[in-house]
């Protein structure tokens, strides 16, 4: 059997053998990143068996997640845009549009024409989504929480399928449009896989969304990437 | 959104961005936290009226709170 290099103990937590969609950045920064992260987290960890307080591990989560995710890639743009907004919020229409995935039960966008796609399907499937064209998913403002299905093989998804308001705040809307805090919730939220084919995104789809959810009456949307 | 992604969300350019301090996943909080989910999203929503031009990043300085959470 082959000996294990730390380098491939690191890049096994990112769709390898140890996939674990909350720590694939360990691949994602260099060696020396994940060797400090990785002490710092079980002496973190040693830290909560006798304080409890969970907060300075989620600290160091970030911290490395940032550190491992830093740059600009390729998502540098030349322009600026920007519309001043002069209505108040209390009397304005406001639109939900995500890309974490969630989609209503009976609904599926079946991604590649596959029903029932799993989460760990999809998550061994990110070239593939990758080169796709996204595709919209319309998200009644009235679907119960039991009804609303997350799937997004680029993330943990665990939170989010515990309570959908972690990034797709509907039921937080609500309550902002009933107290008069927005004008109006519009209906349906949306939402997409973000990993997705970012040239179509950009050229195609992101142009038809966006005559969608202004078709829909939006005045201003609230947009959570994952 | 998560302050994970900064560089590269801001190198976007987007009109107003709030980011918050929280891992990767989780960009209003953890599960069942109501408290913060209505309070980023008041800080949000405040960007429609204060930005003043493109690209504002607001940097959301509460930190993210473990539950467990009433349901």
């Amino acid at each position: 059997m082959e000996k294990e290099t730390f380098d491939d103990f690191r890049s096994s937590f990112s769709y390898g053998s140890r996939s674990d969609l909350l720590f694939k950045f360990l691949k994602s920064g260099s060696e020396q990143l994940a060797d400090e992260f990785l002490q710092e987290l079980l002496s973190l960890t040693g830290d909560l068996i006798d304080d409890g307080d969970p907060t300075a591990i989620v600290e160091a989560i970030v911290r490395a997640q940032t550190a491992a995710y830093a740059g600009t890639d390729n998502f540098e743009y030349e322009d600026k845009p920007f519309t001043p907004f002069p209505k108040p919020v209390s009397e304005s229409k406001i639109a939900l549009l995500t890309t974490t995935g969630h989609f209503v039960e009976g609904d599926d966008p079946n991604p590649f024409g596959i029903e029932d796609l799993t989460q760990e399907q999809a998550s061994k499937m990110t070239a593939d989504f990758g080169r796709a064209n996204p595709e919209l998913s319309e998200i009644p403002t009235s679907t119960p929480r039991e009804q609303t299905r997350v799937r997004h093989g680029g993330y943990d998804i665990r939170a989010t399928a515990a309570d959908r308001n972690v990034s797709l705040p509907i039921d937080r809307l609500n309550e902002l449009a009933e107290e008069g805090v927005i004008g109006e919730f519009i209906s349906p939220a949306f939402s997409f896989v973000g990993l997705a084919s970012q040239l179509r995104l950009k050229k195609q789809r992101a142009h038809e969304w966006a005559e969608q959810v202004k078709a829909a009456g939006a005045e201003a949307a609230v947009l959570i990437p994952i | 959104m998560s302050k994970v992604f900064k560089d590269r969300t801001a190198a976007m350019n987007p009109a107003r961005i709030l980011l918050t301090p929280h891992p990767m996943g989780r960009p209003l909080s953890a599960p069942h936290d109501v408290e913060k989910q209505r309070d980023i999203l008041m800080h949000g929503l405040r960007l429609l009226d204060s930005a003043t031009e493109g690209g504002t990043i607001v940097e959301y300085d509460k930190p993210y709170r473990s539950g467990p959470f009433c349901n």
